[in-house]
């Protein structure tokens, strides 16, 4: 049993590398596609400097930055397009479930360490004789924050203790 | 003289039967733990004999920080010191129904227990009538 598997392992290890490969790729091509589209603007709205573009000079935005006559919206529209298309792809390969191209875009990482800082503030509750109303509403206002399976764990987490007696307070 | 005298107090009785009839209807707080639900009205238990007695529910809507909006409603009830039971819901259509709570209505409410205390309400209902009022006088 042991055997076999051993044997599979470098054919999984090879069908690994051979996906981070195609990953890897995929990316190259959409960042490719994303100058190209930079590039089209930036020649097409230099042409008419005046007409609503935001010219961002040295003086105003540091040393690194360059004269460009790209409008911003049309950036942030760029970039929004870019996202979703790039979130779509991850859906359609099974990556993340959980999210999609209409739902909001959490940050994951800031997400867990906020869900982490709540866990921690309920288990402060915990040990107080009663938390205040005031208190209780701005721990829900932060739970509001988190993305929606964090949102509902902390607050299964919340009742509870509070169906436990744990937390004393009034909602 | 005697027959004024007489008089005043009768009126004032007559008039004051007149002001409090009317239907009262009183249902007080019960919890079924087995069942998962629990009921009364606001004024009873906000009058009863014991400082622990309470039902309600609540809605709460936050700014998510990401452009939407999120809603939170509950519904709880406490019959004995320090043994609170509390539902919460995200479902919208449930916090329609908090949402037609007034101060003297009766509520009941149902849950489903995780088996780990955590309670989610399935239903969410009020009735709010006359009987429930409490008496008050009417001036008359």
């Amino acid at each position: 049993m042991r055997g076999n598997l051993i044997s599979k392992l470098p054919k999984l290890l090879v069908l690994l590398a051979l996906l981070q490969v195609a990953l890897v790729l995929l990316l190259f091509m959409k960042l490719n596609s994303f100058e190209q589209r930079v590039d089209l603007l930036a020649a097409t709205t230099q042409q008419k400097p005046h007409n609503g573009s935001i010219a961002l000079s040295a003086a105003e935005n540091g040393p690194a930055s360059v004269q460009t006559g790209v409008n911003s919206q049309q950036l942030r529209k760029i970039v929004r397009e870019e996202l979703h298309a790039a979130l779509a792809d991850n859906n359609s390969a099974g990556q993340n479930p959980a999210t999609n191209s209409q739902n909001p875009v959490f940050d994951e990482a800031e997400m867990q360490y906020q869900r982490d800082m709540l866990v921690q503030e309920l288990e402060f509750f915990k040990t107080q004789d009663e938390v205040s109303h005031a208190d209780l509403n701005r721990f829900m206002g932060d739970i509001a924050k988190l993305n929606p399976q964090a949102r509902t764990e902390l607050l299964n987490m919340l009742n509870r203790a509070m169906n436990r007696g744990k937390i004393k307070g009034n909602l | 003289m005697n027959m004024k005298k007489l008089l005043i107090p009768l009126a004032l009785l007559m008039f004051s039967v007149t002001a409090f009839s009317g239907l009262t209807r009183s249902v007080p707080v019960t919890i079924d733990l087995v069942n998962g639900n629990a009921s009364g009205d606001m004024i009873t238990a906000r009058n009863s004999d014991n400082d622990f007695e309470f039902i309600g529910c609540g809605l709460r809507a936050f700014e998510d920080g990401v452009g939407g909006v999120f809603y939170f409603g509950f519904c709880q009830a406490q019959l004995e010191e320090g043994a609170p039971v509390n539902c919460f819901t995200q479902n919208v259509d449930l916090l329609e129904g908090i949402n037609l709570i007034s101060d003297s209505s009766f509520i009941t409410f149902s849950w489903n227990d995780d088996g780990n205390g955590g309670l989610t309400c399935w239903r969410i209902g009020s009735s709010t009538q006359s009987f429930y009022l409490s008496k008050q006088k009417t001036g008359k």
